[in-house]
């Protein structure tokens, strides 16, 4: 058979490996910032460009688009011309991936500190962005696909199968959670509203911890791990069965982040049901990854590339098994809103991406650099520390949890709320959040330590851009299978076909939960007090999506009788019908404020409270953690966009009057008007009605107004 | 679309969501399993062995074992 001479690409390699590297810090450091500021909030400086509020989705933002995406890229860049023996079919399209993705991350992390956001969790970026995005992901896809069409290997190896799902999912994904109505070129509305965006919102959130964080890892777990260990990986069956089953099941899972909330019992029932059926999936791939080690644990007493991957996969275990728990109504009620999530999250992002990228790098760039790694000793003490870190952070914030919420629901014999003051279950943590600083120090200085050491390899080593190498020409591939060949190897030499029916597995599951969701009218029962917010209530919506206040503030009371007592009314769902986007939030650093207008309930603060809060928190709340708002007071409206705002609110169907765009700026001058001549019966003078702090507090006060009204 | 759009709005099939969606995981999932374990031994093994292709060394001490795919 004739051989054929050809050169894998590598240089696109080296510059995803030092893009994750860069990032990677980047987003660690900003994390860090991010845990100082929840332990001392003086880290928030006073400037509105690093509150905790902007700090967070650039760390989020950092960790999984810029780091982990970046770790995906480089692994897959790598595997994919090694297992299809070929170079990418475009050096053209690669490169454009690679920089225009920096691009993206750039405008990424200058808009998120701008406060430029769409307040929409992992998909905050605003539609330039989010158009930048789509347009590369799919010349990623693109070049994939056709670098598998004109491969020289008959089949398409199991790590693949999960770069495609990844390319496939993550498209769907992007394109419905991110539709939306420009107003200007840094802003826009959600084109759902209320529990509509919020099942569509976490129908991505939680299936972007899917398809973006779980299947290319798999895929790269796939092909690192054997290489690593030397051994082929235990189960070839088992790859294909958890393959179809994880990403059949993932989709329908995503309202078990809704739980107790405002939102139909049959979509949370789905949520739920399928949540539990994916532990098996996922345990599947769990075993096949440690199972490959049988006979291979010497190697993994000496390699610190083996230890991240078993610390890797032992996470993803312990993830998967968490996920399921916590889907669970009983478990959810305690681990919603509180740490646990937050501690959840970061056993899969530290040990489950974090380690498998380490590994992958500890194991790829000696090849890569055709050398030996400078030090051994180092990575393992990198292993140590990142593993400490991950679990200094990961426990006290468990431990938070569970302490705030039995406050949260503690009742004194009387029968009242035992601590009715929000903040003292957030003092109480307060020192479980200073561990989460240790334990994020011990991780970064772990970071730095593979920096060093993977750049004192690459000086070692030499570098081959075009790496030479010879395979032999693929024959004709037969359309029907060859006898005896069964359906799925078939289709593993059938690219496009395998695209198509990865597509339906994962559209089976997102049309279920969606189309619903979408079509059925008594889903959303409409309240008649409701009504649409005023312009001022607008604009000052607009600021608290902009400072992402939904980071630590949720606007939805659960039907519990510790939440009723504490807020007020529990939450229903028709009264979010004007909100684009909704902002129930998914953390309570800050208590809920769905009830923040309710005048006479126990929420309710006058213009003059928020004022001071806004000034100086600790003023009015001494020992608080909230950031000072300081700039809210001279920071103006721009008045020339409310107009766009309200017709960009009346197309997405929103009843304002015909032509009440050109009443809008009157209409919140004397609202803001009102609140002025408020504030200064307080002795708050000199305060302009267009200013941000009024047009927060009008927001704030509107807050489950509507609802206490009786109906006529 | 019509007809479509007004089995859309009809709440009624709603509450057998659950039950349907886990009706097609079944059925998909047994036609995997039954499509899986149909695959002879020896195919499974050639193709676990392709990301070893080109150039490590690699451990097949006790693949009978190993390779149970």
């Amino acid at each position: 058979m004739e051989l054929q001479k050809f050169n894998y690409d590598n240089k696109i390699v080296k510059l995803f490996i030092h893009a994750t590297i860069f990032w990677g810090i980047v987003g660690v450091l900003v994390g860090l910032v991010a845990a100082m500021q929840l332990a001392w909030p003086m880290w928030n400086f006073d400037t509105n460009f690093l509150t905790f509020g902007r700090m967070r989705p650039v760390h989020t933002n950092a960790i999984v688009f810029a780091f982990v995406g970046n770790g995906i890229f480089a692994g897959v860049y790598y595997s994919l011309q090694k297992l299809l023996k070929t170079r990418m079919y475009s050096d053209v399209l690669s490169q454009i991936n690679f920089w225009g993705w920096q691009l993206i991350i750039a405008a990424a992390a200058v808009t998120l500190f701008s406060g430029i956001t769409s307040s929409k969790e992992y998909a905050e970026l605003e539609w330039p962005i989010d158009i930048m995005i789509a347009i590369v992901w799919v010349i990623y896809g693109l070049n994939m696909i056709l670098t598998m069409i004109h491969r020289r290997e008959k089949h398409i190896y199991a790590a693949i199968w999960w770069y495609v799902a990844t390319f496939v999912g993550i498209a769907v994904l992007h394109i419905f959670n991110n539709l939306e109505l420009p107003v200007t070129l840094t802003k826009s509305y959600s084109l759902y509203a209320g529990a509509q965006d919020a099942v569509v919102q976490w129908w991505y959130g939680h299936n972007a911890v899917a398809f973006y964080l779980t299947t290319p890892f798999l895929g790269l777990m796939y092909y690192y791990l054997p290489k690593a260990a030397g051994r082929p990986i235990y189960s070839y069956k088992l790859s294909i069965i958890h393959f179809w089953a994880l990403i059949f099941l993932y989709m329908w899972a995503g309202p078990h982040h809704l739980l107790y909330q405002a939102l139909p019992d049959w979509a949370q029932a789905l949520g739920v049901t399928f949540s539990v059926m994916l532990l098996a999936p996922s345990w599947g791939g769990m075993i096949n990854g440690l199972l490959t080690l049988r006979g291979a644990w010497d190697k993994v007493r000496d390699q610190a590339t083996l230890k991240f991957m078993v610390v890797a996969v032992t996470a993803y275990g312990m993830s998967t098994f968490e996920g399921p728990m916590m889907s669970l109504k009983n478990v959810n009620m305690i681990s919603h809103f509180s740490d646990w999530t937050i501690a959840h999250v970061h056993i899969g992002a530290m040990g489950w991406n974090g380690g498998l990228t380490f590994g992958m790098l500890y194991w790829m760039v000696p090849k890569l650099w055709k050398t030996k790694l400078f030090s051994e000793k180092l990575a393992n003490t990198h292993f140590w520390l990142a593993t400490l870190g991950m679990l200094i952070y990961a426990i006290p914030l468990y431990w938070a949890a569970i302490t705030q919420w039995l406050m949260w629901r503690e009742y004194t014999p009387d029968g009242f709320l035992a601590y009715p003051n929000f903040l003292e279950t957030v003092t109480q943590i307060l020192p479980m959040y200073v561990m989460r600083v240790v334990g994020g120090t011990l991780f970064l200085t772990g970071f730095f330590l593979m920096v060093y050491n993977l750049y004192k390899t690459m000086a070692m080593g030499t570098f081959v851009d075009n790496e030479p190498a010879e395979a032999p020409a693929l024959v004709n591939e037969q359309t029907r299978a060859e006898a005896g060949e069964t359906s799925h190897r078939w289709m593993e030499r059938k690219p496009l076909i395998l695209v198509f029916f990865a597509f339906i597995a994962l559209a089976i599951g997102g049309a279920v939960e969606i189309i619903p969701m979408v079509f059925i009218k008594s889903n959303v029962p409409t309240i008649s007090t409701v009504t649409p917010y005023t312009p001022l209530e607008l604009e000052g919506r607009d600021v608290y999506v902009s400072e992402g206040c939904y980071t630590c503030h949720s606007q939805m009371v659960r039907p519990f009788r510790w939440e009723t007592d504490r807020y007020g009314e529990y939450s229903k769902i028709g009264e979010f019908v004007y909100d684009h986007p909704f902002q129930w939030g998914s953390r309570r650093t800050g208590p809920d404020l769905a009830r923040a207008g309710v005048v006479g309930g126990p929420m309710y603060k006058n213009a003059a409270w928020h004022y001071n809060h806004f000034k100086n928190a600790s003023s009015v709340s001494p020992g608080t953690i909230m950031p000072n708002y300081v700039w809210f007071e001279n920071t103006m409206i721009d008045l020339d966009v409310t107009p766009k705002k309200i017709r960009a609110m009346q197309t997405l169907g929103v009843p304002y009057p015909e032509g009440y765009d050109q009443q809008a700026v009157a209409d919140l001058k004397a609202q803001g008007q009102e609140i002025v001549d408020e504030l200064k019966k307080a002795g708050i003078e000199n305060i302009d009605p267009t200013s941000e702090v009024v047009a927060m507090i009008a927001y704030l006060h509107k807050l489950g107004r509507d609802i206490s009204k009786k109906s006529e | 679309m019509k007809f479509v759009s007004y089995i859309l709005e009809d709440e009624q099939w709603i509450h057998v969501l659950n039950t349907v969606g886990l009706v097609i995981f079944i059925a998909f999932f047994i036609g995997v399993v039954y499509r899986t374990y149909k695959m002879p031994k020896s195919e499974a093994d050639e193709i676990n062995r392709l990301v070893f292709e080109d150039d490590d060394e690699v451990d097949f001490s006790d693949e009978k074992d190993v390779l149970k795919g």
